[in-house]
This record gives structure tokens, sequence and C-alpha cells, in this order.
């Protein structure tokens, strides 16, 4: 069970003017200046959930996880993992997490990967017949076999990130917090590290905390997620409901005979629904693909445009999520409180 | 216990992983102790009253042996401890189930173990063959005190390393520190070419325990009890930086924002 209270973290930076006058000048001014990183946030995971830290660059994801992880000290509130403080008892907390930071390693950079396995087996004290048969797991998911003797430093981002993601898992975690664990990776190692997740998830009930910026992982992986913006939630709940933010119901999709005479319909739907019922209309290849708000329902918009002889057929879909997520990041927010 | 050897073990790979440096080292050290015996042979040679203080051979035998000693106890950690906090590295560190204290200490232990083997003993051998040292019981207490030396080092560098959470400026305060415990420690010169009461002051420094303990230890005339007595204090001083260390690794801690993500 991880719990946050309230947490807030901000940094300190040291703001310089800019060029080689401002260096010089910072050197005997220093003008503090403050970032409040993560302000205030409160949620709850339960044991054996998925979820989705999401939010724009900057949101203040990293942060919150290195907060949960215990290696960064929240200025204000409480954290609870499993009725552990992680900083103030960080030595024992390491034990029941893994941890994977998308941007640099966990494994010992000059030394062939299996001698950092070969340490976390030690250190975290993984008994040899469970590492061994885990080490078989991870191969026939990930195919490291290959790649674990050599030097991590000779790797590709990709096989590196393999075995980063292996390294996490290899002591068996409770929880396991993964900070952007597919940037950078093409869709079959994607794909394979979102089948290893899924995996560690079912077989061993390890939570998963997961950020990233693709929303195919957040797809595949996540029932819940989280959305942080500019150190605060500004959504938590189920994924399947996270259109809601934007106020969108469903899209649909309107074939028509005819595209490039596409104009008399779209003026047509435009004259009849106002823009909060009809959020927009985008022109497709042989298609025009209608958002609308829960305001007006498909029925309601159908009824009005079937009269309209050019078209061809319909489809009605649920929201997308990327066109949801990207418009919540721009800040445009439909139900805001 | 069963870490220590791991990380030590894992240390020493990393350090043969670069072998090359350890070969320029070694050359290095050999044109360091050439210098230092020809500039000491030249000084000697328009002797100006010296050697009432030491003989020639007294001053080469303590700057040998304190060389040989910098050879093997200079890690210089807070190099890579001071990366490691300015690239946000350091978050490795404090996700393992192990003190970070200790895993610095396991890793200075492995490098030192490298340096032992690629450096100090081919320049003991050369120093213990040239000067005809005995082994006596002297010799075991030697060894016993290097370890303390070793504790004491470690110490300080960890603590230079911390200070990377306060200023980015380590290449200059590590450099300061190489040069001042170089020369405040007996390495440079011998401290009895220092006035008398600055000699005096240093023996309530660490430096005192840095090279001159066991190389007193060693080569000194004193009584059994008198060297006890010396070693007693080392340990005392290691105490005390160790305690220090500790203490402003858990202030640091605090304050540390893991950089980068
Ligand atoms: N060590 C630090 N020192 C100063 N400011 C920091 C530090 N770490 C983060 N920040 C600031 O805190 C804010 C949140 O950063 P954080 O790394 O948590 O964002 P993020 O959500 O992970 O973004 P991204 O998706 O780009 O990784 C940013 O404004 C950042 O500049
Ligand atoms: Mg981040």
């Amino acid at each position: 069970m991880i719990q946050l209270e309230n947490v807030s973290k901000s940094f300190f930076i040291v703001k310089k003017a800019p060029g080689l006058g401002g260096s010089v000048k910072s050197l005997f001014v220093r003008n503090k200046e403050t970032v409040e990183a993560v302000k205030k946030i409160d949620f709850t995971i339960a044991d054996g959930e998925i979820v989705g830290l999401l939010g724009p660059n900057g949101a203040g994801k990293s942060t919150t996880i290195k907060m949960m992880t215990g290696i960064l000290r929240c200025d204000h509130g409480r954290i609870n993992i499993n009725g552990r403080d992680p900083f103030r008892e960080r030595m024992k907390y390491t034990k029941d997490i893994g941890v994977v930071f998308g941007q640099r390693t966990q494994l010992w950079w000059e030394l062939p990967v299996i001698e950092s396995f070969d340490i976390i087996r030690k250190i975290y004290d993984v008994e040899m017949a469970e590492y061994n048969e885990r080490l078989k797991l991870f191969d026939e998911m990930l195919g490291i076999n290959q790649i674990i003797h050599k030097p991590v430093r000779n790797l590709s981002l990709g096989q590196r990130m393999l075995c980063d993601i292996a390294g996490a898992f290899l002591h068996n975690p409770r929880i396991a917090f993964l900070d952007e664990p597919t940037i950078g990776l093409d869709l079959n190692i994607k794909s394979k590290i979102r089948e290893l997740i899924l995996a560690m998830n079912k077989k061993f009930k390890t939570t998963i905390i997961l950020t990233t910026h693709d929303i195919s992982d957040i797809k595949a992986l996540c029932e819940r997620i989280i959305v942080i913006d500019k150190g605060s939630i500004i959504y938590d709940g189920n994924l399947s409901e996270i259109s809601d933010l934007v106020g969108q119901n469903q899209e649909v999709g309107i074939y028509l005979e005819n595209i490039e005479n596409n104009q008399l319909l779209i003026s047509a739907v435009q004259s009849e629904f106002a823009p909060d019922e009809v959020l927009d209309i985008d022109v497709r290849e042989d298609y025009l693909n209608i958002r609308i708000s829960n305001k007006i329902t498909v029925s309601q918009l159908m009824g009005h445009i079937l009269r309209n002889e050019n078209i061809k057929d319909f489809t009605i879909s649920e929201p997308d999520v990327e066109y949801v997520i990207r418009k919540v990041y721009a800040g445009e927010l439909g139900n805001e409180d | 216990m069963g870490n220590a050897v791991k990380f030590i073990r894992l240390n020493m790979m990393i350090k043969l992983s670069r072998k090359e440096s350890f070969i320029f080292s070694l050359f290095g050290n050999i044109i360091f102790f050439f210098l230092t015996y020809q500039l000491w042979h030249g000084i000697y040679a328009g002797d100006s009253g010296i050697s009432s203080v030491l003989n020639f051979e007294a001053v080469i035998l303590k700057l040998f042996l304190a060389m040989g000693l910098a050879s093997f106890l200079n890690t210089n950690i807070e190099w890579f401890i001071s990366r490691d906090i300015l690239s946000g590295n350091i978050q490795k560190y404090l996700l393992i189930p192990e003190k970070f204290y200790n895993v610095k200490f396991f890793e200075t232990i492995g490098t030192s173990i490298c340096n032992l083997f690629s450096n100090t003993i081919p320049l003991f051998i050369f120093i213990f063959i040239k000067f005809k040292i005995e082994l006596n019981l002297s010799f075991p207490l030697f060894l016993f005190s290097i370890l303390i030396s070793l504790i004491i080092i470690y110490n300080i560098d960890l603590i230079i390393g911390l200070t990377s959470f306060h200023t980015e400026a380590i290449w200059g305060i590590s450099t300061i520190k190489t040069a001042i415990i170089a020369f405040l420690a007996g390495a440079v010169i011998p401290l009895e070419f220092l006035p008398l009461g600055f000699q005096n002051f240093l023996k309530y420094t660490p430096f005192e325990y840095i090279y001159q303990v066991p190389i007193k230890l060693l080569t000194s005339e004193a009584n059994i009890n008198e060297k006890m007595m010396m070693l007693l204090m080392q340990i005392i001083c290691g105490l005390i930086l160790t305690a220090l260390a500790k203490i402003i690794f858990a202030h640091s801690v605090k304050k540390i924002t893991i950089n980068g993500g």
C-alpha cells in the first residue's frame, strides 16, 4: 500500500543572468529562485495495481518518484509505503522495491551485466535457485542471455534498458518504480518490456508505478492513471474515464461518397450544434472525424446529418486517449473545477 | 561481510578493466621516485648544513616510504562521489540495501588493493632491498597502521566529496587536498625541515597520522610502548574522522536533490 498525504517538494536554483557577464556576476550576487516541483499531492495505491503517472515535461513526475523511492526527502507531508517512511527507513525499504530511471542505469557501467546481477543477488539475499529461475524467465521473455556477458557501456540503449528492467525485478520487489522505462526504444523492445511488466504484475502481484510519454504504454498497461501538471494532481482515476476531463464523450467517423464535398456537411453540423457540443471536426483521408461532448448523444448528431445523401457509412468509437491527453497537457480542461 | 567481498571484487574488476592506467601510474611513480632522488642528491651535493638535520639516506628513506604509501592510499574517491552527485547518478548508491558509507569504503579498498599490486609492492620491494630494512616485530604494526591510514584518508576524501552538495568546485578542492596532504603529511619534504613549532602543531592534526605514524613504526628507534602509543593515537584519529564523516553524510543526504530525470 502506497500513501501520499499532502506531499510537497521545492528546489532552490541559483538564477543567473545570461552570458559570461551574468556568470561573473553570479559569483558575487546569488539570486535564489524557488521551484515548486510538487505541490500538496495526495494519492493512495493498493497492492497489485498498475498506475501510470502522466503529465507534461517538468510536471513533477520524476520528483514524485524520487520521493517515493526514498532518495529524495519531501519538504512537507507524509509518505507511507508498506508501513515505512521511504526516506527515513531507506536502507530497509530499498529491499522491497525495484527502480528503473530510464535515463540512467542502475547497473555497473564498466562491467558485464551479469556482474551487476550477481551483486544484486547478493545484496538483496536472493536464493540461488530463485535467481536462476528468474534469469531463465527474463531470457525467455526478453532474450537477454546473448547480452548479459557484455559490459553495460557496450550495449545499445534498448539492450541496456532490457537489462535494467530485468535487474529491477531480479529480487522480486513488492513495488517497481519505472520512470520512463520505454524512452527511446523501438516497438519490438517496447512490447517486450510491456509484456514483462504485465507478467510480473500478474504472477507476483508486483505493484507497478510508471511514468511515460508514450500513450500506447498507458493503453497497454494501466487501468488507472494519475495526471500531474505543474506539481499538482489534475486527474486520478480510470483511464477509460479520462475523456471526461476534456468533456469528450465519443468520436464519430463519417464516410462520405465524395470527401471533397464535405463543406456542406461541416457547416450543417456547425450551425446546428454549439462548440461545446461538437468539439471538433477533422477531415481525414476518406472520412470526417467528429468529436462530440457529453452534452449531446450520437443519435442526436446522426439524426441531424443522416439526411445528407453524401453519407456512405459511419463508425462510433471511444474517445481517443492520445487526443484527450494532448488537450489536457495543453491546459484545455473541459470541466475544471 | 559477504557484501564487502562482493563490492571489493567488483571495484577491482572495474579498475582492472582500465589496465593501461596501471602501467602509466607505475611508470609515473618510477619517474617521480627517480626525480626525487636526483633532486635531493643535488641539494646534498651543495650541502648548506642540512645534513646536520637529517642525512641524505634518511631523507630518501622517509620520502620514498611516504610516496610509496601515497601510491597505495590515494584513491581520490571524492572525485567519483562528486561526479555522481552532480550527475545525479548517486541515486544508484542510495537505492541499494547497503550503506553508502560502506559501499564507498569497500570500493576504496578494492582500488587500494589494485594499487598495491600494480604500484606499491614493486616500489616497496625496491625500498626494502635498497635500505636493507629488517622485517622485525615492527612490520606487522606497520601493516596494521597502514590500514588505519586508509580509513583516515577515506574519511577525509568522503567529507571532501560531500562538499559537492554545496559547491561544484570539486576539481580545485581535490587538487588542493592532494597538495596539502602531500606537503603536510611529509611526502614532499621531510617534516624535520619545517620550523619546530609547526612540526609540533602538525602532531595534533590528522596529517601526522596519514604517512608519519606507519613510517615511524617501521623505522624509528622508539620502544614498543611508544610505538603502541602512536598506534593508539592513530586509531583515535581514525575514529573521530569516521564519526565526523558519518555525521556529515547524514546531514548531506537530507539536502541531496538527485539531479536529472
Ligand atoms: N534537482 C533539481 N534541482 C532543481 N530543480 C529541479 C530538480 N529536479 C527537478 N527540478 C524542477 O522540478 C520540476 C519538476 O521536474 P521533474 O523532473 O519532476 O519533471 P518530470 O515530470 O519528470 O518531467 P519529464 O517528463 O520532463 O521527465 C521542473 O520544473 C524541474 O526544473
Ligand atoms: Mg521525468
